[in-house]
């Protein structure tokens, strides 16, 4: 490989710490193959440049692409066991649909727009969107975290998500199967 | 502002992904209540798709504030190599 000064690539910062990576997947699906998925989809997301913007500290934004498909997957893996005991046909389920060029692109304007409505955001908003949504925390450890009341980070969480929210239109209209 | 923003189902399905967020309060009650809102109409389960592929986007938004090494090492951050963030 040839010598260069520039900095890594996000996508060799992910295969350089691919075992770390796949750990933080595994502790969060049930096995090993899933977590095997969870790092080839991320990794697929992260070469793909899924936000104009890039991340100030590559392993850590790795880490967090990594977390929260893994929670994804549980997430939809909880809806469809749920569906088993409404005794629903699972082939009613929706398939997630194929990585095509076109989905990718819209992914990425819809990222850069949420990026871009989190930043109209009051700095102390956004941190706490980014503590809840990006790192995980409850509100109570938020809460705590910040050493404010419960009620206001709960008022914060809400104010960031309608943000989020009125991104929505963009997956309507591009992203409608 | 944006029609679906008026849409009924399309604010019940982005509520409900919220509530499912918030993993204090969505216990076995609440995901049997959504779970029967999702089978009642195909649409529901088209607008929670939709709302849940949102809040997984906004998932992938790079941190803007940097939270060093607050959790997201696995392991106490051995073999992570971050760089100093600004």
């Amino acid at each position: 490989m040839p010598l260069h000064t520039s900095e890594p690539s996000l996508g060799e910062v992910f295969i350089a710490n691919r075992a770390q990576l796949w750990r933080v997947a595994r502790k969060i699906v049930n096995t090993a193959d899933l977590a095997d998925d969870v790092v080839q989809d991320a990794y697929l997301k992260i070469v793909d440049g899924p936000c104009v913007r890039q991340a100030d500290r590559p392993i850590g934004y790795c880490c967090q692409v990594v977390r929260n498909m893994a929670l994804d997957y549980c997430r939809r893996h909880r809806v469809e066991a749920s569906y088993r005991t409404f005794d629903v046909d699972v082939e009613l389920l929706d398939v997630p649909a194929a990585a095509t060029p076109d989905r990718m692109m819209c992914e990425r304007q819809v990222i850069t727009a949420i990026d871009k409505v989190l930043s109209g955001l009051a700095p102390r908003t956004r941190l706490v969107f980014e503590l809840y949504r990006l790192e995980g925390l409850t509100q109570r450890e938020i809460a705590a975290r910040l050493g404010c009341a419960l009620g206001l980070v709960n008022g914060l969480i809400a104010e960031a998500a309608t943000a989020v929210k009125s991104c929505g239109h963009l997956l309507f209209e591009s992203g409608s199967r | 502002m944006t029609h679906e923003q008026d849409d009924p189902i399309w604010n019940t399905a982005w509520d409900w992904v919220q509530r499912e967020h918030d993993r204090e309060s969505f216990d076995e009650a609440a995901r049997a209540e959504m779970t029967a809102w999702l089978v009642a109409q195909p649409s529901h389960r088209r607008a929670y798709d939709k709302a849940a592929q949102l809040w997984l986007l906004a998932g992938f938004v790079p941190p803007a504030n940097d939270f060093g090494d607050g959790g997201e090492s696995p392991d106490g951050g051995a073999g992570a190599a971050p760089r100093a963030g600004k």
